[in-house]
């Protein structure tokens, strides 16, 4: 009986908890100070520089001007809270950078909370001086990670083409560089179009539509050997690659009755399964973070819109997803399945623009007269779009906080960029 | 004719509902009289209070004389001790006043720590909400709780997400100023048997829309 009360009690017990409700919140950016680090090496200044960028581009810090800082402490226990208080700073970071043996360099960086009054985190790491920027990139990313607790995306990579004319004829470049557009690398030119390029999961192959042989046709290369391998042989147009997250499966769209329409290729065994049977044209196929569902836009309304499809289901009819306007087209899922992000038009001008699941409306998110080909950070939080006119074109992006920024410019027409994975 | 009478009739209501309405929308039947009793109230069950803790220091016997003035007075203090009070009788009033006068201190009692709880959530909010910073571009209406379990010295020692409100920055920013503040410097002036009762464990809900 006594068993029998106490167990009736329990429930009471477990959920008697104290429930507070937090409703305010800042809307500004965290406010961090970097004190000059400190070093033998020269390379000091750059480091510092290209880590200070990479931090201003998330748009979630405010950086304080060196000039602005009241002192300069060598160590965190040099650090005087109420002097860093009274400038509003959040976040103190100080660092140092030392030449190896063995012509190294290490870094090490700490992270002082003003208001906890204690050091939040301690890191080193090791770089070689012809790879500068990217060991700045690492100390940003520890940084960015340990304030906002999401991950960093300065050391990740951004794929695109770039098409640059002499006179009569055009030169397609296929480059990789870092997320803040620096440090490019030709991975393939052309003088045929080289579009939709696609990273693989793993971040180690690209995928890409070559016109090379006089048709579109896709390749997949490996980006550290440079080997290059044609996925179909048939006499198809084919277009569009995406990659399945386990990295398994291609989707992609194939004009086999002279209409688009999506096909998965497997790998492996190059078997096609045909995804989409209309008479309209159905292409630019991505795949959910899970892999069980694949958005893609599609003119059967009359218009293009986009459209998902559940592939856990046999035969299931598209859902459509988009009814704000005549043109949404160029569709991606947001890394979480919160949403997608895609080209929208709304009274001649072609932005980038985010819809939730949970919300029926969508948001804007740039301002410019054409912008395509949107492509999402591994973390989320960040997008890169291609901006182009007649006769240039360049890579904005703008990240969901509200910044917005611009890759340095490059001679001829940027477009078509692709955000890699984590790298590491 | 006897139409138009009809209507001077109808006219007639229509104008006496139509007069009250306007009467009463500019205030007409409104009375400060009507509004004291209401305003009152909170002063009479405060006195009430007092009289009765005061009491209870004293003899019990010495209560008895008194009965008749607690009687009225313990009629206001609310319903459920109205039906009480008809019950007195010589024999049992005794017991049932010590009843009553346990049932005030309980309440009393509960009413200081309800204080104490009431006093240092506050605090723990203050801190929480000036440590986040919330993501902008996120949908409305979006709510997650987050379980915490702290130490006696007021040191956070578990975060968990309890419920997630769907979008992985909001979770995330609301994770961020939990781990921000780390501890709550204020635990040690919280009694050992309110911490372990009420602090030890809580969840704290994130609901920007409110």
């Amino acid at each position: 009986m006594r068993l029998f009360l106490i167990l009736l009690l329990l429930p009471n017990l477990l959920f008697a908890e104290l429930l507070l409700e937090i409703t305010k919140g800042s809307e500004n950016p965290f406010r961090i100070a970097i004190i000059p680090f400190q070093g033998t090496s020269n390379s000091v200044n750059t480091i510092v520089e290209v880590f200070n960028n990479d931090l201003i581009r998330t748009g979630e810090f405010y950086v304080l001007e060196e000039e602005m800082l009241l002192s300069i402490p060598k160590t965190v226990e040099e650090i005087n809270p109420s002097e860093w208080k009274l400038l509003n700073i959040d976040f103190i970071v100080l660092g140092e950078v030392l030449n190896e043996e063995n012509s190294g360099l290490k870094a090490t960086y700490e992270i002082y909370d003003v208001n906890k009054k204690a050091k939040i985190r301690s890191s080193t790491v090791y770089g070689i001086p012809g790879k500068l920027r990217q060991l700045s990139h690492y100390i940003s990313d520890g940084v960015y990670e340990s304030i906002t607790g999401m991950k960093g995306i300065s050391a990740t990579k951004i794929l695109y083409v770039n098409e640059i004319r002499n006179n009569s004829d055009s030169n397609y470049i296929l480059y990789i560089a870092d997320a803040d557009g620096a440090n490019e690398q030709v991975l393939l030119k052309s003088t045929e179009p080289i579009i939709s390029p696609a990273w693989s999961p793993d971040s180690k192959k690209i995928a890409y539509v070559s016109f090379e042989t006089g048709m579109a046709k896709v390749f997949i290369q490996d980006i550290g050997t440079g080997e290059r391998e044609l996925v179909l042989t048939n006499d198809n147009q084919i277009s569009s690659p995406a990659w399945s997250p386990d990295g398994k499966l291609l989707s992609l769209t194939l004009y086999q009755d002279g209409n688009a329409e999506i096909y998965i290729l497997n790998l492996k065994n190059k078997n096609l399964t045909r995804l989409t049977k209309h008479y309209s044209i159905d292409t630019e196929s991505s795949w959910s973070p899970n892999g069980t569902k694949i958005l893609f836009t599609s003119g059967r309304s009359g218009a293009p819109q986009l459209y998902e499809i559940d592939l856990t289901i046999l035969n299931t009819k598209p859902s459509r997803l988009t009814f704000e306007g005549n043109y949404n087209a160029k569709g991606s899922y947001l890394p979480n399945n919160e949403g997608i992000i895609f080209v929208h038009r709304s009274s001649n001008q072609f932005q980038i623009a985010l819809k939730y699941f949970n919300e029926n409306f969508i948001r804007p998110l740039t301002e410019s007269k054409m912008d395509e080909s949107p492509s999402v950070s591994p973390n989320g939080n960040v997008i890169v779009y291609a901006i182009t006119d007649d006769r240039s074109g360049m890579i904005a992006g703008v990240t969901l906080s509200g910044a917005t920024f611009v890759l340095p410019a490059t001679n001829g027409k940027v477009r078509e960029p692709a955000w890699s994975g984590f790298l590491r | 004719m006897q139409t138009r009478v009809n209507y001077l009739q109808a006219s007639f209501f229509s104008f006496l509902i139509h007069a009250a309405l306007f009467l009463y929308l500019i205030g007409f039947f409104y009375s400060d009289k009507q509004l004291r009793p209401i305003l009152s109230k909170p002063v009479n069950v405060s006195i009430i209070v007092e009289e009765i803790s005061a009491k209870k220091t004293k003899e019990l016997k010495t209560l008895k004389p008194n009965l008749e003035k607690v009687k009225p007075t313990l009629a206001s203090i609310n319903s459920n001790n109205i039906s009480d009070v008809p019950k007195i009788s010589s024999q049992g009033s005794i017991t049932n006043l010590q009843d009553l006068i346990n049932q005030e201190s309980e309440f009393l009692d509960t009413s200081l720590l309800e204080n104490e709880i009431n006093q240092f959530s506050i605090l723990i909010i203050n801190l929480i909400e000036a440590a986040w910073i919330k993501p902008k571009n996120i949908q409305d209406n979006l709510i997650c709780d987050i379980k915490i379990k702290t130490n006696s010295q007021g040191r956070i020692v578990d975060i968990n997400l309890i419920n997630s409100s769907g979008n992985i920055r909001f979770d995330n920013s609301a994770l961020q100023a939990v781990k921000r503040v780390e501890t709550f410097s204020f635990f040690n002036k919280i009694t050992k048997k309110t911490y372990e009762d009420v602090f030890k464990n809580i969840v704290i809900s994130f609901n920007p829309s409110r």
